[in-house]
């Protein structure tokens, strides 16, 4: 609930910035009712909304971060409890992080939003640019295997099929173990797959992944072994910029409150945060994951797919009222990026999901403002059903 | 032919010429047509040999200095503006990064613009490209423009008109695997690799037919398990072993060969796929880092020379071939040449696959010399990275001794103008672990400056003494691709964006132009209605420096991003 709360007070400021007038009257509405709904906030002491703390995160990256409402993926959920905490609410930088430097680089460093939970605590991870929160966990690898194999440390793996990712600590560590076959995957996912098509006999992979897919595709299935050594396991924390020295020192006061909430998000999305086994030497495997704690479900509204009926001539005035502004009358646009008629050919079946995603939330780094709290849906509807009767075709192989 | 009587073409070329409309074994006739106009630039390396050589000689060594700006294109596009323009008849075709965002087709004598092509490329390329969103030019037959895409496309386009023929996708981007370079075409053929050998892919060259945009072929450059030459990989480690041949291909319409270059190995770690140390025996991990003669119609890889067996360094066997022929011991002789990034000059008969010889042409430490009867580098064990085993001071770094941007060769000097780095570096095999999704990275490898207190040079190279003849000191690396012509000149810009006509036989700078931003594309000459042209892509780097430290915060901080085309003439 105080999440939501939170998203009303971001649109606020939104609705402020938009020059539009036509739609003025929602806008006022909007601004009261969000008002209204934050009193009880007001109340416990923030003088004045502050601005939401933007998180910049993986879109596709679960169990860490996701767009989708419905999962939005342990870091996220963490930044979320944390901005509550700080009476924030939050907004969401997205990027993919299949580089991890070049993300935090183009996006953390370029100001892009204020703070990426889930950043990795080593005294040389780019220098001074980037500074940290106290640990929030500790991530790393993972002996994945059936529940009655016993894997306490690298000797029980002779004479076994190992899927090892690539280009990994596992695989280097590994390497010049003639006595162990290992089996090359390129994802943690990829290795759960050969792990329960018997192709391997055990998955050393990345451990948040794994414990992830056991709890939600395997239905726990496996053992998750958390390991430690080098290379092998790392604590956990939230990156700010450099000059972002006071909103850590903020975060690092609210962190100790937020440990238990902190614990509980590890497990519901099944992410192995216990006590790792040191790696090489015998040990008592630990039965599974962490504990694994009862949550609530996510209390999150799912996508919006409503049905493709609308009204086209009430969507075109909506639209050349509102979103002509910047994507053209009619949606006539010489700019390629912001043409609407390409919708169909860019994202064919993902049309709709796609407009419903972008409409919703915005894409704010590129200056699309997030409509969900100026229109109801109905009106969105009838601006997508325009937008479907104006798409251009074409072909390609 | 006589490789230094000058006036004429580089060897391949003329040979192309020669053979056209023999029949089956012919080029693709357009292009050799096209490649045969001494007026024009038919290919991004001016020819199917690459040597970027240009007869034409109305701009030369005597009134450079009087060089004017004919006209200038705003790309629209900013950074990593590597695009070698082509000129087919009065029209010049030039891509621009990101994707390419646009292909232009404008008036060669004016900048006008004809046409622009904006494929749909997706917002998140970058995220997923490994080394910046380059695009490194176009290229032409019957009629159409041949584009590789950044997220793994190949799309054709009616070069008059600029509308999009088909599209076909090469690769799954999100792979981390993109298309940087144009595709070589041979006769109905439109040959492509594509990059992303760090990220675990498996390296290969593909054909589609030029008329319809459907695969005709593939061929691995890493065999399966079971094929010849698997047993040079530890375990399944092949599948995942990299090899991609993400540069430009040569051709020799003679033999009728392909000849093209391939990555680095994956991963990084020799010990996973090799033994990790330098008595490697058979675990070469073939082809990576190799020269791969293939035949255009099957596919068929003919033969091979790998550069850098069980490679440890990054050294990528990439670089351009430069087909020409060379007067050694007296004979006449078909060469392929590359300067590899592992800093050895490779001259070897491409005809047969003999190497003729391989010898330092930038300072290079890891190994004391390339032995071309064992077909292996003799090399300094201390220098080799291996688990446990960090190496410090290796030169070159992982850049190169020459990275992608092209050389020349002029069979009047008979020189080869190869831009050259002198960055050095350590390497600790275990810092690497690039993960989706993951940060946990570890060092990047520390970068340093090569000996001698510059980190590149332009080095005019004498391919059959084996030396240096002259050379201009950088202060920075990764400098521009080279042009030379009949007019005994040298084109090449840095990353200051200097851009510089220079003596061919002397080294002597007779002209130069600061055109705002740094440059990496190699230039291109042409003539239209009697009057000479030069032409040259401006837009320095972005991602690259990020790999170099302290080196990289001054090539960022040499100029500005930019996405430039400039044109100038005489006045």
């Amino acid at each position: 609930m105080e999440a939501a709360l939170s998203v009303l007070g971001m649109t606020r400021i939104e609705v402020r910035t938009c020059s539009r007038k036509a739609r003025l009257g929602t806008a006022i509405r909007t601004v009261l009712l969000s008002a209204m709904l934050m009193a009880p906030a007001l109340a416990a002491g923030a003088e004045e909304a502050k601005p939401p703390l933007r998180l910049c995160a993986d879109p596709t990256n679960l169990p860490f971060s996701s767009d989708d409402p419905a999962k939005p993926g342990l870091y996220l959920e963490i930044g979320q409890a944390m901005a509550q905490k700080l009476g924030r609410s939050v907004s969401t930088n997205w990027y993919k992080s299949y580089f991890g430097k070049r993300t935090v680089r183009e996006t953390l460093l370029s100001r892009q939003c204020d703070a990426m939970v889930g950043l990795p605590l080593v005294d040389d991870f780019m220098g001074p640019a980037v500074i940290f929160s106290k640990p929030i966990a500790h991530e790393g690898y993972a002996l994945v295997a059936a529940k009655d194999r016993k894997i306490a440390g690298i000797d029980d793996l002779k004479g076994l099929r190992v899927a090892v990712q690539y280009q990994s600590t596992p695989q280097n560590l590994l390497a010049m173990r003639d006595e162990i076959q290992k089996v090359t995957v390129l994802s943690p996912e990829e290795g759960m797959t050969a792990l329960d098509q018997g192709k391997v006999d055990v998955a050393f992979i990345w451990a948040p992944v794994a414990g992830w897919l056991n709890k939600t595709a395997y239905a726990e299935k496996y053992q998750v072994v958390s390991t430690e050594g080098d290379g092998l396991l790392w604590p956990t924390a939230i990156g700010f910029a450099k000059a972002s020295g006071a909103l850590r020192d903020e975060v690092d006061g609210v962190l100790p409150s937020l440990q238990a909430e902190i614990a509980a998000l590890f497990a519901k999305y099944g992410v192995p945060n216990g006590a790792p086994v040191k790696f090489g030497h015998a040990a008592t495997p630990s039965a599974g994951t962490s504990e694994p704690t009862t949550v609530g479900q996510a209390a999150d509204k799912p996508v919006q797919t409503a049905a493709v009926t609308g009204d086209v001539k009430a969507g075109r005035e909506t639209f050349n009222g509102t979103c002509a502004h910047c994507h053209g009358p009619d949606a006539v646009q010489a700019e390629r990026k912001i043409n609407l008629r390409l919708l169909k050919q860019r994202y064919a079946d993902d049309m709709e999901a796609t407009f419903w995603k972008t409409v919703h939330d915005g894409r704010p780094a590129k200056g699309m403002p997030a409509w969900k709290d100026v229109f109801s849906d109905d009106e969105l509807k009838n601006v997508y059903a325009y937008l479907q009767s104006v798409q251009e075709t074409g072909g390609s192989n | 032919m006589k490789p230094r009587s000058g006036i004429f073409f580089a060897g391949v070329s003329l040979v192309a010429m020669l053979l056209a409309g023999v029949g089956a074994s012919s080029a693709n006739d357009s292009v050799t047509k096209a490649a045969s106009d001494p007026n024009g630039w038919a290919i991004a390396g001016h020819d199917y040999g690459n040597t970027r050589y240009s007869p034409l000689k109305q701009i030369n060594s005597e009134n450079a200095g009087k060089l004017q700006l004919a006209y200038s294109l705003s790309l629209a596009s900013l950074r990593s503006n590597e695009s070698s323009p082509i000129v087919i008849g009065k029209t010049l075709y030039v891509s621009t990064s990101w994707g390419p965002k646009y292909v232009y087709a404008i008036d060669a004598a004016t900048g006008v613009r004809k046409w622009t092509w904006q494929p749909d490329i997706p917002d998140d390329v970058l995220q997923y490209a490994c080394c910046d969103v380059n695009s490194r030019g176009v290229s032409y037959a019957d009629g159409k423009i041949l584009v590789g895409r950044l997220d793994g496309k190949l799309s054709a386009i009616d070069a008059e008109t600029g509308k999009e023929l088909w599209t076909s996708t090469v690769v799954d981007y999100k792979q981390g695997s993109v298309i940087t370079s144009p595709p070589l075409i041979v006769r109905d053929k439109v040959i492509t690799g594509f990059g992303g050998g760090e990220y675990g892919v498996r390296g290969s060259l593909q054909a589609f037919d030029l008329k319809s945009g459907k695969l005709l072929w593939q061929t691995f450059t890493v065999p399966a398990p079971g094929e010849p030459g698997s047993d040079t990989w530890k375990g399944d480690t092949g599948l995942h072993g990299g090899g991609a041949a993400w540069l430009v291909g040569s051709y020799d319409a003679k033999s009728d060969t392909v000849y093209w270059g391939t990555s680095n190995p994956g991963p990084w770690n020799t010990g996973v796929r090799s033994t990790g140390d330098g008595n490697f025996g058979k675990l070469t991990n073939l082809y990576t880092a190799s020269t791969l003669a293939i035949d255009p119609n099957t596919g068929k890889i003919k033969w091979h020379i790998q550069g850098t067996p069980a490679d440890a360094w990054d050294y990528d066997g990439v670089n351009e071939l430069l087909l020409t022929d060379l007067k050694i011991k007296g004979a006449e002789t078909p060469v392929l040449m590359k300067a590899d990034r592992n800093g050895f000059f490779f001259v070897a008969n491409r005809e047969t696959g003999k190497v003729i010889s391989a010898e330092k042409y930038v300072f290079a430490n890891w190994a004391k010399k390339w032995d071309i009867k064992t077909m292996r580098a003799e090399e300094d064990p201390d220098k080799r990275p291996g688990p446990g085993h960090p190496a410090k001071d290796i030169c070159p770094n992982l850049i190169g001794g020459k990275n992608w941007q092209p050389m020349s060769f002029n069979p009047g000097t008979g020189l080869v103008y190869i831009p050259t780095n002198n960055v050095c570096m350590d390497w600790s095999v275990s810092d690497v672990n690039y993960k989706r999704g993951v940060f946990y990275l570890g060092a990047e490898f520390p970068t340093k400056e090569g000996p001698g207190g510059f980190l590149g040079e332009l080095v005019a190279w004498d391919p059959v003494a084996n030396k240096k003849v002259w050379s201009i000191k950088e202060d920075l690396p990764f400098n521009g691709g080279t042009l030379t012509t009949g007019g005994n000149l040298v084109f090449s810009g840095n990353l200051h964006g200097d851009f510089r006509a220079i003596d061919a036989k002397n080294g002597k700078v007779l002209w130069s132009k600061n055109l705002g931003s740094g440059i990496g594309a190699g230039p291109v000459t042409y003539s239209v209605d009697g009057k000479q042209y030069v032409a040259i892509v401006v837009g320095r780097t972005a991602s690259l420096p990020a790999f170099l430290g302290d080196i990289g915060k001054k090539m960022v901080a040499a100029a500005p991003e930019g996405g430039s085309l400039f044109v100038f003439a005489l006045q």
